[in-house]
């Protein structure tokens, strides 16, 4: 059957956004490549897989098996090594996920290959199928074109989900899963249900011109009107103002969303190293010569601590 | 126990990147060397383990050129016991046959543990700590911001987008670490005196051809058109105004 498969991810029994990013740019590409896009769907419970045709998926293989509930990596990789050999794919796409690269160097490790990691953009030219990836924290861009088998997985948030309705046939796998080695014994959800910050289509951060923990539930005020997920500096988070996983930057999480909003942060060529693809940059930075203002799309020159009980004042009035 | 722990060198975090003449590399001429921040917390988790394990002993082992020599004496004045040095020049960034090097020297010392960074800073790739998992036959868990023996078994606590998962793994097993609070210790100038006495064992290898074919390396496109709205919370208004009509992300 061949083709491209798509290893799509589920999140409280839904399919993440990313995973509808991947199948819009698998139908892409497939069309391109002349294969199918397939897509390999696997969880506990499974949600509503129809939704796959809308993005053009004509195949899904279903995998449910309430033993998943509590399974790690192990029981993943063996169903997506068993979607493998059923579909004899030549390309097989997953998420840059926490658990899509961990699962992709897995899968990579099985077919003796090398897995591309975050790849943000794919093209295909004279039949010839090229990725591209940031490497050295975005600071260069490289083109690769890949061997067969090629496992990728794709940054969240870069490319664009494209509606093509087609019809999605179903196919039940049934994947006898072994003994685990590792098992989840415990699963800590964040506790006030933030929004990824990988995913989050607008990131507000702070940085230590935010003056103090104290001062942060402005930054938090701000994200929660515009649905938009906290980020923070490494200054902050080395202070013990906030959580270590709402890092940015190059030792912290990678993010590329429509907006980023800068509030009292530099810009560390370490800081934009985690920031620098997003769409939109807006800076608040009292310091006009802070080098924030050189990515920046928009900036404000002044105290953040004036500027954003203010912007949250006129966003409220604007989305009323 | 026997904790090896995988480290590369990469350049500096501050580093300015400039393409090479070749178009598909980087100019490595000043380039200053690391040790990748992931891997040197990952040597810090280690010794910490061993602190409280007496018994417990941390090998570290790295792939590349001779000069890595300087980076694998700042993981023995950390702490750890003896380094391996897997000697050589191929400067590739294929996870797999880097991996498969890797596993190669690990299997002969036949660890309880491999502990790897979640990612190096140079290749962005996150994968050769799963792939040398998977060739050494043992669980991988990732994005581990801690860990601890408990009954026989690791117990660890993984860092995922939704929260934490804690895991309980059999040993022998392979954690690649994400940063947490745990920062990598100062070293003292005895200690740096004393890395010099730990053996280091120099073993040379050969790097087979890349499962890719690089085409170019670029520097990313400028971000210009950036523009001063104002000055202060007056200036918020005309913000929130291009944001909405020019930006249209809002
Ligand atoms: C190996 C390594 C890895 C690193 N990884 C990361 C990383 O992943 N992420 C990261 O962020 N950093 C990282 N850093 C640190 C980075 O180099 C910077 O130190 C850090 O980003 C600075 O944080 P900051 O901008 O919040 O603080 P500062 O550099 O102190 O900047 C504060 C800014 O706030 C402005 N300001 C002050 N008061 C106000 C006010 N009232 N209103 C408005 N503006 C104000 C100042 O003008 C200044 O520009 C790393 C460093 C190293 C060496
Ligand atoms: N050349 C190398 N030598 C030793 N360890 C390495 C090497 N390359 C990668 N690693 C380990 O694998 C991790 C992930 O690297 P990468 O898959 O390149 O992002 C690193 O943080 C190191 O722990």
């Amino acid at each position: 059957m061949a083709g491209i498969l798509v290893i799509t991810e589920i999140k409280d029994t839904q399919f993440r956004k990313a995973s509808f990013e991947v199948a819009s740019e698998a139908v892409r590409c497939g069309k391109l490549l002349n294969l199918p896009a397939i897509a390999l769907v696997m969880g506990h419970s499974l949600p509503n897989v129809e939704v796959l045709g809308k993005y053009g998926i004509s195949k899904a293989l279903l995998v449910e098996n309430p033993q998943l509930a509590n399974s790690y990596l192990e029981s993943y990789c063996q169903i997506v090594e068993e979607a493998i050999k059923q579909t004899q794919a030549e390309y097989i796409f997953f998420s840059a996920t926490a658990q899509g690269k961990a699962l992709s160097g897995l899968i990579a490790g099985k077919l003796r290959t090398t897995a591309l990691t975050d790849c943000t953009s794919l093209e295909v030219k004279d039949g010839k199928f090229k990725a591209q990836r940031p490497i050295y924290a975005g600071k260069a861009i490289v083109t690769i074109l890949p061997a067969k088998p090629s496992i990728l997985s794709l940054r969240p948030n870069v490319f664009s989900i494209t509606e093509s309705p087609c019809p999605c046939e179903m196919i039940k796998m049934n994947v006898p899963l072994a003994e685990p080695k590792v098992k989840i014994v415990e699963v800590k959800a964040k506790e006030n249900k933030t929004l990824d910050l990988t995913e989050a289509s607008v990131v507000v951060s702070g940085g230590r011109g935010m003056k103090g923990p104290e001062y942060f539930h402005m930054i938090q005020d701000l994200a929660a009107i515009l649905g938009a997920a906290v980020g923070a500096s490494r200054a902050v988070v080395d202070a013990g103002w906030r959580p270590h996983d709402e890092q940015v930057g190059q030792t912290g999480k990678t993010v590329s969303p429509q907006l980023y909003i800068a509030c009292g942060i530099s810009g560390a060529i370490q800081h934009l190293a985690g920031m620098r693809t997003s769409k939109i940059i807006v800076a608040i930075n009292k310091d006009p010569e802070a080098p924030i203002f050189q990515v920046a799309n928009y900036g404000i020159i002044g105290d953040a601590l004036e500027v954003i009980p203010k912007l949250i004042e006129e966003t409220k009035k604007m989305l009323q | 126990m026997k904790i090896v722990v995988c480290v590369k060198r990469v350049p500096d975090t501050a580093l300015k990147v400039k393409i090479g003449s070749d178009r598909k590399s980087i100019e490595k001429g000043d380039v200053e060397y690391i040790v990748s921040p992931y891997d040197e917390i990952a040597v810090e988790h280690a010794i910490r383990f061993k602190e409280k394990t007496p018994g417990t002993e941390v090998v570290v082992v790295t792939l590349g050129p001779a000069d890595s020599e300087k980076n694998m004496r700042t993981c023995l004045a950390m702490g750890a016991d003896r380094g391996i040095l897997l000697q050589s020049n191929a400067d590739t960034m294929d996870s797999f046959n880097v991996a498969k090097a890797l596993s190669d020297a690990i299997s002969q010392e036949k660890p309880d543990l491999v502990l790897f960074g979640i990612k190096a800073t140079d290749t962005d790739s996150s994968q050769v700590g799963a792939i040398v998992s998977m060739l050494l036959g043992i669980p991988f868990l990732s994005t581990v911001v801690s860990f601890s023996l408990e009954n026989g078994k690791i117990k660890a606590d993984s860092e995922v987008e939704s929260g934490h998962l804690v895991l309980q793994s059999t040993i022998p097993c392979a954690l690649s670490i994400q940063k947490s609070n745990v920062d990598p210790r100062i070293c003292s100038l005895i200690n740096i005196r004393k890395a010099k006495q730990k053996e280091l064992k120099i073993v040379p290898v050969d790097i087979p051809n890349d499962h890719f074919e690089i085409e170019k390396m670029e520097l990313p496109a400028e971000r210009t058109g950036g523009k001063i709205v104002g000055h202060g919370p007056d200036a918020v208004k005309e913000l929130l105004r291009l944001l909405h009509e020019e930006a249209k992300v809002i």
